[in-house]
């Protein structure tokens, strides 16, 4: 009999903190909301005369960028890094956006594939 | 330019040419079925052009990764077709229905796969006619990167219809294994540079073995979707699409040899 008497207080006193863990979840999911609504940091690459402006970025270690590249040339060019694993055709007089990383520090070449002897960078990622 | 517009039209010819081969080769037997694959070639010719042309508009889909979406439902649609072909063409299961769906599928199977790589050959040319300086290289590589890229897909159905019947299908088989893989996990990447899918780690690193950038490393990324550095996400989807497929295309091919041996015995 004790034991069950102690079982159904605990019960009961399980009833009354339900409402703790059920705040720490709440602010658990906002803070997990939070985090995901964070924008990762913006970076604007611009190509002109089949050339990256600027060619060379930093961008930090272990962090998601979004990469705005505008293509100004009438042409079209493919953005392509095998490091960054990343290829995307953009066309001409036009806005497209990529998303990078998170990434360890190091140094990652790209370039633009249609003309890859002029159209040429790197992201460098610091810590 | 020379050598890299040789190199690009290579690298996206070949992975249309090795699926046309393996779909002539597989359907030999079915007689009509080289008119509907001529027919999704010349649907893929102008999907590309379409595709190509729209590309501006589509890049701005779902904010600015309209590309990349579209793309990627491509390439996953080619890897549940392959799986499709492969369960349909298992010699257990070719029925009269089997020749119906065959006819649908072959066609969209090859217009996919040359809408998406050809929309890049187009929009290269395109780039480079208005440059004056490169037309005539950018031309001349061009051509005979078709040129060797026709050449590899038709010893490859030489190879495939000169095998003997048993390893005919289980070679084709894994090379439909491999270009659905390969369609998965390129899917995969778009996504992943879209940010739909997040940010899985690095699975291996092989550039101090094999480069991208070679030849042999882009001409095997072309063929079986070769990864210096891929990420879990990438590797898992290669091999549960590929797996799926052997196990559509083989398993009841065990089975069926089982049962006629069965028969014999009695």
């Amino acid at each position: 009999m004790p034991l069950l008497l102690t079982l159904v207080k605990q019960k009961r006193l399980m009833q009354v903190n339900r409402r703790v863990p059920q705040t720490y979840w709440m602010l658990l999911l906002l803070t997990v909301c939070e985090f995901s609504l964070a924008r990762p940091p913006l970076i604007e690459i611009e190509i002109k005369d089949h050339l990256f402006y600027p060619a060379v970025v930093e961008i930090p270690a272990n962090t998601k960028v979004k990469l705005l590249v505008k293509n100004l040339d009438p042409t079209a060019e493919e953005f392509e890094s095998y490091e960054l694993n990343r290829e995307k055709v953009i066309v001409g007089n036009s806005i497209s956006v990529i998303f990078i990383g998170p990434l360890p520090p190091g140094e990652y070449p790209f370039f633009g594939e249609f003309f890859p002897k002029t159209a040429q960078g790197k992201v460098i990622v610091k810590e | 330019m020379f050598l890299n517009s040789i190199t690009l039209v290579l690298q996206e010819i070949l992975e249309a040419a090795l699926l046309i081969s393996v779909l002539l080769a597989l359907t030999q037997s079915f007689p009509k079925m080289k008119r509907w694959i001529i027919l999704g070639i010349f649907l893929g010719v102008v999907g590309a052009y379409l595709f190509g042309a729209y590309i501006g508009s589509i890049s701005e889909w779902f904010d600015y990764v309209g590309q990349e979406i579209v793309s990627a439902s491509m390439q996953l649609s080619i890897s549940v077709l392959v799986a499709l072909i492969a369960f349909l063409l298992n010699p257990a299961r070719a029925r009269v229905y089997s020749t119906v769906m065959l006819s649908t599928i072959c066609p969209v199977l090859v217009m996919l796969s040359i809408t998406r790589e050809g929309a890049e050959i187009f929009l290269y040319l395109q780039g480079n006619m208005t440059n004056s300086v490169y037309t005539r290289s950018v031309l001349a590589g061009s051509a005979i990167g078709t040129g060797i890229g026709i050449s590899i897909g038709v010893v490859l159905f030489y190879l495939l219809t000169g095998l003997s019947s048993k390893s005919y299908w289980v070679v084709s088989t894994v090379v439909l294994a491999l270009i659905g893989g390969n369609m998965a996990a390129q899917a995969i990447l778009l996504l992943t540079q879209a940010d739909w899918i997040t940010y899985s780690a690095q699975l291996w690193d092989s550039s101090a073995v094999l480069t991208e950038q070679s030849l042999t490393g882009r001409l095997l990324y072309s063929l079986v979707g070769y990864e210096a550095t891929p990420s879990i996400v990438q590797g898992v989807g290669y091999l549960s699409v590929a797996l799926l497929i052997l196990i559509c295309g083989l398993t009841t091919k065990i089975k069926y040899i089982e049962k006629r041996r069965q028969r014999h015995a009695q």
